[in-house]
């Protein structure tokens, strides 16, 4: 049968009618209620943005510099923040996905302050996203052998990369989140990954992105696997601490493609609850991942019916679409998060 | 009695099923003629969501009623040829209480199968056919194979083989019609809409009666050929189909684009299979559950726990060892068997060793590597297209140049890093390929067989580089070719060599030396054409 891509058959049906909500003419299209979100505060669609550093003022700077190829303020910013792992891990992300698009200021730093552990440590995440970028983010069938092999290889030289960051910084969990984020393009078996889990567990057992990549680890995805062992995991985090709740939205999110009754389940609502409530704190409304938070619970509200609450929280992530579960989305992150966006508004 | 009465309940249902699908394809489609007569634009929004569903509607109709008169597959047994095939066979129809097939035909897939010529929805039977594939032949022993056979056959004596024949097919072609709808676009989603519920019906009211078909012919090939038999062979299937799926992506046609076939392909599988032994014997432990969503097969540790539980002697005699023993002449039948599963070109090809495909094969993929980047070296440089030029237009920056793929347009241009990253992996993977062409060349790499792996080759044990290491430093930023360079120069005939200062005959002339001398031979690429796949 041909296939019609879901933008084509977007456009074909606000051909017909451009106030037609796509999900109403064809049942799985994207829900797009005609809204004007603006009314309700929120930015126009041309202003968002996926820009990873956007959450943060202090690594926008950085990794704005950086881009421009002035390595100082991001070395600055690692040296400053030493110990605060949450901040060091969204720096390193953010940092290493600009290193993964030019060098240069890597080189330059190298060539100026010699090799050391911060440097390994961007290194080592860059190398990761380079992985990815030139994989591409197509499905396996469309994706071509060569950017499958140039996928593998320089996974292997992250992996080498983040062991040898690891060695520069005993304590630093940084490097260990870097294998942790890599294991499953890596392919690690249950062993592997579980020893690369115990020496990030090790060093910061709270871990915010390990745990978030770690349960990317864990799920079946498209796979035939059971999504039990995620779920598991997920609420034993959360137990663990009001901050990786969201872990348990996170695999709600991954499982509704099977079942979308997920967001009537207790264990997922109590789960939102939580998030909730820790935004309503003062440390949980302004830490590095407080928008992290908000994405997730976002999503998680507009998907269990509850859109109108999500859009205070739309309103205070403002222009952010950078991260999960619209990352996921790859090129329609930001029309997805519209979309939600929308659905919250028709809400109200 | 009660058999018969739910296969005629089944009939009906299948029955129902096509008429429902053809009606609910008309009715759209009526309903879109009707309403482009009341209101063109809306009719436009409706035909808008009708199309998929019709069509998807049609497609799975198509499937249902499609003639499965196959053309049939893989070379005929005369008895003349294999009277103690035959035999065997005759026996074992005989114990399951059935006709003999009429025919039997070895085929290059990894099962067994009896099939009838049907027409009309499987009502009417004309010709029975026997399937046996080469690989269960090469891999099972006696028993185990007979086992299989019985259980084929018993589908028959159920006597509602014809119209089981007719519910396994649109049982099938219900299964990958929803499971195609199940993640594709929005356009399949939305007929699994239509199609799920409706499907799921079927499938589950026809999952008892399979269940019990299946379980009724494992029964039947216990007690003909023994539990011992009959489990271990349900054991063997997944270890056998894994095998064979390995061998035929990655060993059987390693040497096909080079024009090369393995004169022994079987010895080669044999080999495979010892290599793989412990994830054979994993699977063996533990089978693996269905594959297909809405498959109807019982899981396969409860079949072997059943078969087992029956404590069946068996009682048709089978002669002990080797399925191969069987045969007459099974290497020419196995053989004849595989070349007819790859079509008429097959017959053109050399047959050779396992060591020379491997060569062959290399030599063509490293070839097809190193022809585009050689190219560009060429009009980069104004020289012959060789590894040396490759390696000046290398120390000459022009790294992005060689490796630019004039066949990608990427939707939006890489960033630099990405873009060079590219460049270097393309280039390195042709410089490789020029560079062990070189050494081939010069009698400097020997061919290996590397079970599971798809050859190895090893470089003369004198030169004691490893390739790998020199290539990425020619590539790397800033490009140190000379290491490369020495290596290429020591394995030019003495008469090419230039004299290089004071270097005498007997010291290396390589400015690095090499790089490691630690442990020889290396191998110059661990999997020389694509490799397996990864996870």
């Amino acid at each position: 049968m041909e296939v019609v891509t879901a933008p084509e058959m977007i456009e074909l049906i606000r051909g017909v009618d451009p106030t037609a909500n796509p999900a109403e003419i064809v049942p799985g299209l994207p829900d797009i209620p005609a809204v004007d979100v603006t009314r309700f505060g929120l930015p126009p669609i041309e202003a968002l943005s996926t820009d990873l550093s956007l959450p943060v003022p202090v690594l926008a700077a950085a990794v704005g510099a950086a881009r421009a190829g002035d390595w100082r303020p991001a070395a600055d910013l690692l040296e400053r923040s030493y110990g605060d792992w949450a901040m060091r891990a969204a720096a390193v992300h953010a940092l290493g996905e600009a290193a993964a698009d030019d060098a240069r200021w890597l080189g330059a730093w190298r060539a100026a302050a010699g090799e050391n552990r911060h440097l390994a440590a961007v290194d080592a995440h860059g190398l990761l996203w380079l992985a990815w970028k030139l994989r591409g983010s197509a499905q396996p069938d469309q994706t071509a052998a060569a950017q499958h092999e140039a996928f593998y290889s320089t996974l292997e030289r992250s992996e080498a990369a983040a062991h040898h960051a690891s060695r520069l910084a005993p304590e630093d969990p940084t490097p260990w989140f870097t294998l942790v984020t890599l294991a499953r393009g890596r392919g690690y078996d249950a062993e592997t990954f579980a020893s690369v889990w115990r020496e990030l567990q090790a060093r910061d057992p709270l871990h915010r992105a390990g745990h978030e990549f770690a349960a990317m680890y864990l799920s079946p995805e498209d796979g035939p696997g059971s999504y039990d062992p995620l779920f598991a995991f997920a609420e034993r985090a959360a137990a663990a601490s009001p901050s990786l709740a969201f872990l348990v939205l996170q695999a709600a999110v991954d499982y509704e493609d099977r079942d979308e009754a997920i967001w009537r389940d207790a264990r997922v609502l109590h789960a939102l609850e939580t998030v909730l409530h820790r935004l309503s704190t003062p440390a949980g409304a302004s830490g590095v991942f407080a928008n992290g938070d908000r994405h997730w619970a976002a999503y998680a509200l507009v998907s269990a019916g509850r859109g109108a609450a999500a859009i205070p929280l739309f309103a205070q992530l403002g222009t952010d679409v950078s991260a999960r579960p619209w990352q996921d989305y790859n090129d329609a992150a930001i029309a997805v998060f519209d979309s939600f966006r929308r659905r919250a508004c028709a809400a109200a | 009695m009660r058999d018969r009465t739910r296969t005629w309940w089944w009939l009906v249902l299948i029955g129902a099923v096509p008429a429902a699908m053809a009606a609910a394809a008309g009715a759209m489609v009526w309903f879109t003629v009707y309403a482009f007569t009341v209101s063109p634009v809306t009719a436009v929004r409706i035909a808008a969501a009708f199309t998929p569903p019709a069509a998807v509607l049609g497609l799975g109709l198509w499937m249902l009623v499609a003639p499965v008169d196959r053309p049939v597959a893989g070379v005929a047994v005369a008895e003349r040829d294999e009277p103690e095939l035959w035999a065997l066979v005759r026996r074992l129809a005989a114990a399951a209480g059935t006709a003999p097939p009429h025919q039997i035909r070895v085929t290059a897939d990894a099962d067994a199968a009896v099939r009838e010529d049907t027409r009309l929805l499987g009502l009417v039977a004309t010709r029975r056919h026997l399937f046996v594939g080469a690989p269960l032949v090469a891999a099972l022993r006696a028993g185990e194979f007979a086992a299989v056979l019985t259980h084929e056959f018993a589908h028959y004596a159920n006597r509602d083989t014809r119209f089981a024949g007719a519910a396994y097919r649109s049982r099938r072609a219900f299964a990958r019609t929803v499971a195609a709808a199940e993640h594709g676009d929005p356009l399949q989603r939305a007929v699994r809409f239509l199609l799920r519920p409706y499907g799921l019906l079927v499938l589950r009211a026809s999952a008892s009666l399979s269940r019990r078909q299946e379980r009724a012919a494992d029964e039947a090939a216990a007690r003909a050929t023994g539990s011992a038999n009959t489990a271990a062979a349900l054991r063997e299937l997944a270890p056998i189909a894994r095998s064979w799926a390995v061998f035929r992506r990655d060993h059987l046609l390693a040497g096909w684009d080079a024009g090369c076939l393995p004169a022994d392909a079987f010895t080669g599988y044999a080999r495979l299979r010892a290599s793989l032994e412990d994830e054979l014997e994993r699977l063996r432990a533990a089978p693996p559950a269905g594959g297909e969503p809405f498959d109807t097969h019982p899981p396969l540790d409860e079949r072997i726990a059943a078969v087992a539980a029956l404590g069946a002697p068996g009682r048709v005699p089978v002669p002990a060892g080797p399925a191969l023993g069987l045969l007459r002449d099974p290497a020419r039948l196995l053989d004849a068997a595989l070349l007819d599963a790859l079509g008429p070109e097959a017959h053109a090809k050399r047959r050779v060793p396992w060591a020379e495909l491997i060569r062959e094969g290399a030599l063509a993929a490293l070839t097809a590597d190193a022809g585009a980047v050689l190219a560009a070296a060429a009009a980069a440089t104004g020289r012959p297209p060789a590894p040396e030029a490759l390696l000046d237009a290398l120390d000459a920056g022009l790294l992005l140049e060689l490796g630019a793929d004039p066949a990608a347009a990427p939707p939006l241009p890489d960033p630099p890093r990405v873009r060079r990253e590219r460049a270097r992996l393309s280039v390195r993977k042709g410089l490789h390929g020029a560079v062990v062409l070189a050494l081939d060349a010069a009698g400097a790499v020997s061919w290996r067989e590397s079970w599971p792996g798809p050859g190895a080759a090893v470089m003369d044990e004198r030169l004691r580089a490893a390739l790998p290491d020199l290539v990425d430093a020619a590539v790397a930023d800033p490009p140190r070719t000379a290491p490369l360079r020495a290596l290429l120069e020591s394995i030019r005939p003495p008469a090419e060599r230039p004299h290089h200062g004071t270097a005498a005959e007997d010291q290396d002339p390589r400015p690095d030396g090499d790089a490691q001398g630690r442990q020889a031979p290396r191998p110059v690429v661990r999997d020389v054409h694509g490799g397996r796949d990864r996870p």
